[in-house]
């Protein structure tokens, strides 16, 4: 059941009537937790025992931590913890990674151990990276007593499987939404219409934009060998708004449908294409899950406390397995690479010119509004080399994209590109460019919309509908960030 | 700002609190509503202003429509004294032949070009009730590696723009033939066509703002145009040719390689010998053409694959059904690219199906710059 089916208009109807209706908050919350197995369920039935023996081994887990008074036995519950849910997660997501790196080392040295690739038949279970870290981060907090453990499982369970952020984040912190659980979650007008307005610019991203260049993106990733660099740059720039619109849009939804409930999500992106350098693009980008990095791994590693060289080792350790937890990809693990060497050099240039007293001037240079326009646009450079690295299907196509869209082969004719569809290409860059230059100057456009007056409201509202029942494609895909 | 490298992000509950002015249940659902039914609003007329006239007039699958409801015209129009001539095929029967020119060669004839883009025998299957009522003399249908090869549905769009009732119509056997998606496609309630109708919305405008889909435009009064339907225009260079075979490795599906093992086995095959084998038994004259290609193309194509093209042709052959060669038929300079002619390679084709017909006038034998023809 996707956000974008007229299956989860109706769910989310039904769910909001029964919230609505039920008493107290026990009722309400059990109500809550049943209908988000229930949304799970529709992807896979058999999958919901995983979330619930996940939900029930950290429920017991946290509860022996939080009783225990010895730091040994404290962390020896943490330990079984991380082995039990980054060991489902490696089984899930990186066993046949792993069995096929190991048969390509094995052909790569010579040795026969296998003659074919070994391959593991699991089927990866929907939003488990995004779960995984959220029961992670609800262990680690009691661990380190932050958090009482919690003594309901029901409460804890919905915890696990609220179903607005549950297969796609924003990854939630135990500390941020447990708290919301303490009373009843109180359904009011005011809540309907705002999270209705998350939902539908979320809407608008995901089926007007991602949806609509994603046929192009599609077309060139998928046989570069037939494109020359103007279909590549125009595809990369594409992608680069495709999987912003995607998974933002499916953030907004999930910030907006949970408002309707009454309940309050973090915010997970803040104008990323508007950053001035990649450290802050990280800033503006999955906010819960470079947060989430920043707070369970940079962090515990010594982050920048434990010397210069250690701050760049963990800077590149962090990311690279940002990069990991995207999937198990090669190219993923290189684009995670890429995004720590670039926030290592970015730290290196930023540190030098701040303690140089000769470059005061420049310092002085990078606070005016045309420098930062500049860095803007080689942050968004340097982003769009990292998403051809994160869309390319492999190292043979990366190299060929790379080639295509750092070296610019001239105006070469290329097959299967009508003018129509590339001009439509355009205006939907465009657009989507314009829509985000007004939502940044405004601080954001939904939080906007929501506070505007009834007529203003109304128009826009309006704007959204027509657009949505106008634009959205045939076939709507699922969202990108599902099958992280 | 620069200073750390993993700095907090200042974000509290309260930043995300949203001041919105407070309103009841009431007023909530009311705008809901009311700027739901103005977005409708809105979509219905632009369906009714841009969507549908686009269809009719400037799309692929206007021509579907087009060539559909010329049924009853040409039967209303045809002289029954004339021999009533019906061409079917895709873009190659519809750049390949000039039905003007074939009239004016040999008057005898009333000829009507309904090629469709895109067009396979299995899309085709929907025309037959029509053509059993217009009883036409002959049929030529224009074959090729498409036809025979291709396991591929015929396009949405193709299907979606007739109404059920046209489906309804088709004969038990022919129905028989459909596969579930074009069962589900070809079903569309009204409602499902009202929204289905939203894909062509940037194309409409684009079409609005007189912006080309392709390097050829469809013309004015192409959907239409049952004599002279031709696009293209422009030809593209023979090094252009040579460069975009060589960017697929030689390979140009489904002439050259893919579909079907045996060209007789696809839905689309099937569709064929269903479609020639009722035209018989009405007692319509059929021709098969296996159509020109570009001698780049021919030289690409694997002489084995070429031999169970032409196989799975003549299986159709009978006293009423004749089945053609001209693959190789016609000169490199009548191309406007690999499978379709220009004016040229149409007047020279247009000459052949002339000759094929009747004893052929000189005048038209002696423009004709073909190669060669034979028959299977």
């Amino acid at each position: 059941m996707s956000f974008n089916s007229l299956t989860y208009l109706l769910f989310f109807a039904v769910v909001m009537l029964g919230a609505w209706l039920l008493p107290g908050r026990r009722p309400q919350q059990i109500f809550l937790t049943v209908a988000s197995l229930y949304f799970y369920a529709e992807w896979n039935s058999l999958l919901v025992l995983l979330i619930v023996a996940s939900a029930i081994f950290d429920f017991i887990v946290a509860q022996r931590m939080g009783d225990s008074a010895s730091p040994r036995k404290r962390r020896a519950w943490l330990l079984l913890s991380l082995s039990g849910n980054l060991g489902l997660l490696f089984f899930f997501k990186y066993s046949n990674f792993l069995l096929g790196s190991l048969f390509s080392a094995q052909q790569w040295a010579g040795l026969h151990l296998w003659e074919t690739a070994p391959h593991i038949n699991v089927i990866l279970p929907i939003g488990i990276s995004f779960y995984t870290f959220q029961t992670l981060s609800y262990t680690v907090d009691v661990y380190r007593r932050r958090l009482e453990p919690v003594r309901e499982f029901p409460r804890f369970l919905l915890f696990i499987s609220f179903f607005p952020q549950l297969v796609a984040g924003p990854i939630v912190r135990a500390t941020d939404f447990l708290p919301q659980l303490d009373k009843r979650a109180v359904l009011i007008p005011r809540n309907l219409q705002v999270g209705f307005t998350f939902f539908l610019i979320g809407l608008v991203k995901k089926v007007v934009f991602a949806d609509n260049l994603g046929g192009f993106v599609e077309k060139v990733y998928g046989q570069p060998e037939l494109y020359s660099s103007v279909p590549v740059i125009l595809a990369t720039l594409a992608y680069a708004v495709q999987i912003y619109c995607d998974f933002s849009g499916y953030t907004d939804m999930a910030i907006g449908s949970a408002t309707a409930l009454g309940f309050w999500l973090p915010k997970n992106f803040s104008h990323p294409y508007f950053s001035a350098s990649v450290t802050e693009f990280w800033q503006r980008w999955h906010i819960s899950l470079s947060t989430w990095l920043r707070d369970y791994l940079y962090i515990p590693l010594g982050g920048n406390r434990k010397g210069v060289s250690r701050t760049y080792i963990n800077l590149l350790l962090v990311m690279l397995l940002g990069g990991l937890w995207h999937g198990a990809k090669w190219t993923f693990v290189l684009w995670g690479a890429y995004q720590g060497a670039l926030l290592a050099l970015h730290r290196f240039y930023a540190v030098s010119i701040e303690k140089s007293d000769r470059l005061a001037w420049f310092n002085r240079l990078r606070e005016t509004p045309a420098f930062r326009w500049f860095s803007v646009a080689v942050t968004m450079y340097l982003v769009l080399v990292g998403w051809v690295l994160f869309r390319a299907e492999s190292f043979a196509d990366l190299q060929q994209l790379l080639h295509k869209f750092v070296v610019f082969d001239g105006f070469r004719r290329s097959y299967g590109i009508y003018l129509r569809e590339a001009l439509l290409v355009m205006v939907l860059i465009a657009g989507f460019f314009a829509v985000h230059f007004t939502s940044f100057r405004l601080g954001g456009l939904a939080p906007r919309m929501a506070k505007a007056g009834g007529l203003a409201w109304c128009a826009l509202t309006v704007i959204g509908l027509y657009l949505v029942m106008a634009l959205t494609p045939a076939r709507s895909p699922e969202f990108i960030y599902f099958q992280f | 700002m620069f200073r750390n490298c993993y700095q907090i992000i200042a974000m509290s509950v309260e930043d995300h609190v949203i001041e919105a002015p407070a309103m009841s249940w009431r007023g909530v659902f009311g705008r809901l509503v009311f700027c739901t039914a103005v977005a409708f609003g809105l979509y219905a007329a632009t369906s009714a202003l841009l969507l549908t006239p686009y269809i009719h007039d400037g799309s692929d699958a206007g021509r579907v429509l087009g060539v559909y409801e010329a049924y009853p015209r040409i039967a209303a129009s045809a002289d029954r004294a004339r021999e009533l001539v019906l061409f079917w095929g895709s873009s190659m029967i519809r750049e390949g032949v000039d039905c003007d020119l074939l009239e004016a060669s040999d008057p005898r004839l009333a000829a009507y070009n309904l090629s469709v883009s895109g067009d396979i025998p299995y899309r085709r299957l929907v025309e037959l009730p029509l053509v059993k009522e217009l009883r036409p003399d002959r049929v030529v249908i224009g074959v090729s590696y498409p036809e025979l090869f291709e396991t591929r549905a015929p396009f949405e769009d193709q299907i979606a723009v007739l109404p059920p009732s046209a489906y309804a119509r088709m004969p038990t056997e022919a129905q028989a033939l459909l596969e579930p998606r074009f069962r589900k496609i070809a079903g569309r309630s009204s409602w499902e066509r009202f929204w289905w109708k939203r894909k062509f919305l940037f194309s409409a405008v684009f079409w609005k703002l007189g912006v080309p889909d392709r390097s050829n435009p469809i013309p004015a009064g192409f959907v239409e145009n049952l004599k002279t339907p031709h696009v293209y225009t422009k030809s593209v260079r023979r090094v252009e040719l040579e460069k975009f075979l060589a960017t697929r490795g030689g390979q140009y599906a489904p002439y050259t390689s893919g579909g079907e093992m045996t060209a007789s086995a696809g839905a689309s095959a099937r569709s064929l010998a269903l479609l020639v084998s009722e035209l018989e038994n009405q007692g319509t004259q059929v021709v098969l053409v296996n159509m020109p290609l570009h001698p780049l193309l021919n030289d690409a194509i694997p002489p084995e694959r070429r031999a169970a093209l032409c196989a799975a042709i003549k299986l159709l052959a009978s006293p009423r059904v004749r089945v053609l060669d001209c693959q190789d038929a016609i000169a490199t300079e009548c191309f406007t690219d690999l499978v379709h002619l220009n004016a040229a390679g149409r007047a020279a084709f247009t000459g052949m199906m002339a000759g094929e017909m009747h004893p052929q006038p000189a005048s038209v034998a002696a423009a004709t710059p073909a190669k060669s023809r034979h028959e299977l």
